[in-house]
């Protein structure tokens, strides 16, 4: 896995808002804009040639606070395997190997692009429960879709903006660009290796701030 | 098998009644034999089922002559079809090749052997390679909805294929054609004329071919070799008021194909129909007629590795319809018409939650034709379709023609289509076996749904089962149609015809539950509501017999509307590839439905030389139009990987040696224009020959 992280500059208006207001003690930290490439997310069982297997294989988790993945079982925000993807807040599914919630991470599916989807709408928020995922799985219920017939092709679905809350109560918005290795402009199922996915990012560092 | 005696019994029972009445009226009165008259106007009986002349049929129609398919030395109904300005042939990727007319797909376009519809689609599409033509006096075509006289999947038009009738006693037709990827065609007619006035003809066709590979990288064929056989026979006779015909049709097709390097398939297609028709002149402007029809398909799958048998698939399709008709004529060319229809198919198929689907349906359908004028007529029809798995449908036609100049006529209709859920969509119980994600029929979620939950298999229900105690609505049209005519000579005739079709609850699947196995769970729901709108327009020259000059183009648009509101609202987005970031999609960039081309356009010249020798050529240009979405959003739009335009150019040399034999050379797709990933029924430049005797 590779990080390029770049950060930006503070929001003019914050600069602005802080200047003016009284007490400019609280200095807001850099909103991080990065992105993440070719992170593997193996999955045993399920699909691919034969009757289907219950999925097993455990969850490549990532930490936003530190933009790289990790082994931690407590320290993760959200965790992928296959097309599903998990947050570390509410409680398992029960699938095989899934790892239990330690934090109050939560999700939903914004619509918009990147830039558009700037404010957190927290009563969208959810957890993982037993009745399914934050993040819904399956195709065009989430952020896939699956085209099927003829070209079996897992495309992150435009417009599809993930809005976390991270474990320890930050935020975070998350654009799925693609589900294949290096991430080729024309997959082919053929040739093209999937469950390696390329996003784009933005984390707001700053606790309790919902905007972008 | 005792259910099937049951439906003959009560469908033979029209027929029956019909023959009995004919029979005795027959022997009973003696009226002088009907006057023939024998006129060069262009006759057509599929707009109106009843004989009509073409110039004045206020509906968009085509008609397709025998020269005309004997010219272009085409071996299946698509070729010829394919050349026909509006009418676009589309690969299936079953490998099956449909029809779309006015921007409607195969499954709205009724198909006709002599009035009476073809059977077996699969999955919709409506294969037309199974059709031979060596034995066809024309093809009749109607744009626009005619479910007003024919009902269901009348939506987007009609192909009638009128089957020859043998002028001469024992004429003898021998045709074989030999053209590349060692593609065989025999042609063989003969038939017997009794001096009471029987007709009996026969006609077999063999067809079998090599197949090709436009792909040599996969180690697989595009089309694996193939062979069929078609057989029809068809016998007729008529006296005093009685007139009587019958037909049977038989098919058989095979196919050896490779799934990939350890598995292999067998395919067996068999068909058969038979088809008697009764006609009685009960009085000069009084005639009844009677049809009664069955029709059989059979299809099976085998695939097997190394002799051990992995899948079986099968798809057996049954269909009596009967028909009675009582037509009055008025006045000079008025005529009423009024039916009376019965209709019973079944099915059984692997995949399905039932073994053996059955359904019966009545209809009822009256129409007038009238005429105001001379110069003005108009029809006004109607059809009720009532049905027992789902709403009965009533199909509403009114169409009007007048002569605005003397060479201008225009023409204009109305009238409301409708197709019924097929089977696959209410009874369908399908799990893929590699992905793992379930397809289920309308009318049996409920059912497996409950299975499934007690087997815990569902994770989450996305929609509330009560939705599926309604009933799934047949898809409705309303088509409109506004035609100009300008015909100034025998030379020059100009057609153009504007379409719109609206078409309500279409049938799409959407996921209605999650599995536990991560995968979604489909069904079937009235969802879409589109829009297909263009026109069609053809200039055809003859400065004389021997030149002849076609040109023909047609503009469409097809739309899904609720996409339209959507990309209009701003709520839908797009991407520049499917690595890239998402932005708001503008109007503008909506592509429209999947296969639809904006603009398709055909040329073609018939030349007559000196010594016998004809040439043609024919060309027909499909602009770019998209198969699948490639970014994601479920719909085309301009950023999604399009298929490119393309040219099929077909050029064709006849001889007339002496009077039986001809010889014919030809070559299609002259520009030999591939593109193997996208248009697998396009295969490379075919060269061939053709020998035809007719004795």
């Amino acid at each position: 896995m590779k990080t390029t992280t770049t950060y930006k500059l503070l929001i003019l208006m914050m600069i602005f808002s802080s200047c003016t207001k009284e007490d400019d003690s609280i200095t807001l930290l850099d909103v991080v804009s990065n992105q993440v490439i070719n992170l593997h997310a193996p999955q045993q069982g399920g699909s691919g040639g034969g009757p289907p297997t219950p999925i097993s294989g455990e969850f490549t988790k990532f930490d936003f606070s530190t933009g790289s993945i990790t082994i931690s079982d407590t320290d993760w925000d959200i965790g992928f395997r296959g097309t599903t993807i998990i947050v570390n807040g509410g409680v398992s599914l029960g699938t095989t190997d899934e790892p239990s919630r330690t934090g109050d991470a939560a999700g939903y599916v914004a619509s918009g692009t990147l830039s558009s989807v700037s404010q957190v709408d927290t009563t969208l928020l959810s957890q993982d429960s037993s009745n399914g995922y934050a993040i819904a799985s399956g195709s065009g219920n989430g952020w896939y879709t699956y085209s099927g017939p003829p070209t079996f092709l897992i495309t992150p679905t435009p417009g599809k903006i993930l809005v976390f809350r991270t474990a320890d109560g930050k935020y975070a918005k998350v654009e799925i660009l693609s589900y294949y290795k290096d991430s080729p402009p024309t997959p082919d199922y053929r040739f093209s290796q999937g469950r390696y996915y390329t996003f784009n990012y933005i984390y707001q560092p700053n606790e309790g701030v919902t905007s972008f | 098998m005792s259910l099937i005696k049951h439906y003959i019994k009560i469908s033979s029972r029209l027929f029956l009644i019909t023959f009995i009445l004919s029979s005795y009226l027959s022997s009973a009165q003696v009226v002088n034999d009907s006057i023939s008259t024998k006129s060069l106007e262009e006759v057509i009986v599929t707009g109106t089922k009843t004989k009509r002349q073409l110039s004045s049929l206020p509906l968009p129609a085509k008609l397709i002559s025998k020269n005309e398919i004997d010219e272009i030395n085409s071996s299946r109904l698509k070729d010829v079809l394919d050349e026909q300005t509006g009418i676009i042939i589309v690969p299936d990727f079953g490998g099956g090749e449909g029809i779309q007319i006015q921007g409607l797909d195969s499954e709205y376009i009724l198909i006709l052997i002599d009035g009476l519809p073809l059977i077996g689609r699969q999955s919709g599409t409506l294969d037309l390679n199974r059709i031979a033509i060596g034995n066809i006096e024309q093809i009749e075509v109607i744009n626009g909805s005619s479910s007003s006289l024919y009902g269901s999947e009348a939506l987007g038009g009609v192909v009638n294929i009128i089957s020859s009738e043998i002028k001469d006693s024992l004429p003898l037709n021998i045709d074989y054609k030999l053209a590349s990827y060692n593609t065989n065609d025999i042609n063989f007619s003969t038939g017997l004329i009794t001096k009471d006035g029987k007709k009996f003809n026969i006609f077999v066709n063999s067809y079998s071919t090599d197949g090709y590979d436009l792909d040599k990288t996969d180690n697989l064929n595009t089309v694996d070799p193939y062979n069929n056989y078609t057989g029809f026979i068809k016998y007729s006779f008529s006296k005093n008021n009685f007139s009587f015909f019958s037909s049977a049709r038989i098919f058989d097709e095979k196919q050896s194909f490779k799934v990939n390097e350890n598995l292999f398939g067998d395919n067996n297609t068999s068909e058969w129909s038979s088809n008697s028709k009764l006609g009685l002149k009960i009085t000069d402007n009084f005639n009844i007629e009677s049809d009664i029809y069955f029709t059989s398909y059979n299809a099976e799958e085998d695939i097997s590795s190394g002799g051990i048998e992995e899948e079986e698939s099968y798809f057996d399709q049954f269909l009596i319809k009967s028909e009675v008709r009582g037509i009055v004529d008025f006045g000079i060319q008025n005529k009423f018409i009024l039916g009376l229809g019965y209709l019973d198919e079944s099915l059984s198929r692997n995949n399905f939650y039932k073994n053996n689907i059955t359904q019966s349906s009545v209809n009822i359908f009256a129409q007038f034709e009238g005429f105001t004028d001379k110069n003005s007529n108009y029809i006004i029809g109607a059809r009720y379709d009532n049905y027992n798995n789902y709403k009965s449908q009533i199909s509403p036609r009114i169409a009007f023609r007048t002569k605005i100049f003397k060479d201008v006529s225009l023409k204009s209709s109305i009238g409301k289509g409708f197709k019924a859920p097929d089977f696959r969509q209410l009874f369908f119980n399908f799990t893929n076996s590699t992905v793992g994600y379930s397809v289920v029929g309308h009318n049996v979620v409920i059912d497996v749904i409950s299975k499934l939950t007690e087997n815990n298999q569902i994770a989450n229900l996305i929609v509330p089962l009560n939705e599926f105690n309604q009933k799934l609505k047949p898809e409705t049209s309303l088509s409109l149609n506004l035609g100009l005519n300008y015909n100034p000579s025998n030379q020059l005739k100009i057609e153009i015809n504007l379409f719109r079709n609206d078409i309500n609850d279409l049938i799409d699947y959407r996921v209605i539950a999650n599995k536990i196995n991560g995968q979604n769970l489909f069904s079937y729901f009235n969802l879409n509501k589109v829009y297909t709108q263009g026109f069609e327009s053809t200039f055809n020259y003859r400065p004389n017999e021997k030149l002849n000059f076609i040109i023909g183009y047609q503009y469409l648009e097809a739309k899904d509307k609720d996409i339209v509101t959507s990309i209009n609202n701003g709520e839908v987005f797009a991407r520049k590839s499917s690595n890239s970031p998402s932005f708001v999609l503008q109007p503008k960039d909506y592509f429209g439905l999947y296969n639809r081309s904006k603009h398709t356009f055909n040329l073609k010249i018939f030349l007559e030389a000196k010594n016998d020798l004809k040439f043609n050529l024919r060309s027909k240009y499909r602009s770019k139009y998209g198969l699948f979405d490639s970014n994601g959003n479920d719909f085309l739009d301009n950023y999604d990987d399009l298929v490119k335009g393309y040219i099929d150019l077909d050029i064709a040399a006849s001889k007339k040696i002496n009077r039986s034999i001809t010889i014919n050379f030809g070559i299609d797709n002259l520009l030999d224009y591939t593109d193997p990933s996208n248009i697998s029924n396009l295969p490379g430049r075919i060269l061939y020959g053709r020998f035809n005797l007719k004795l």
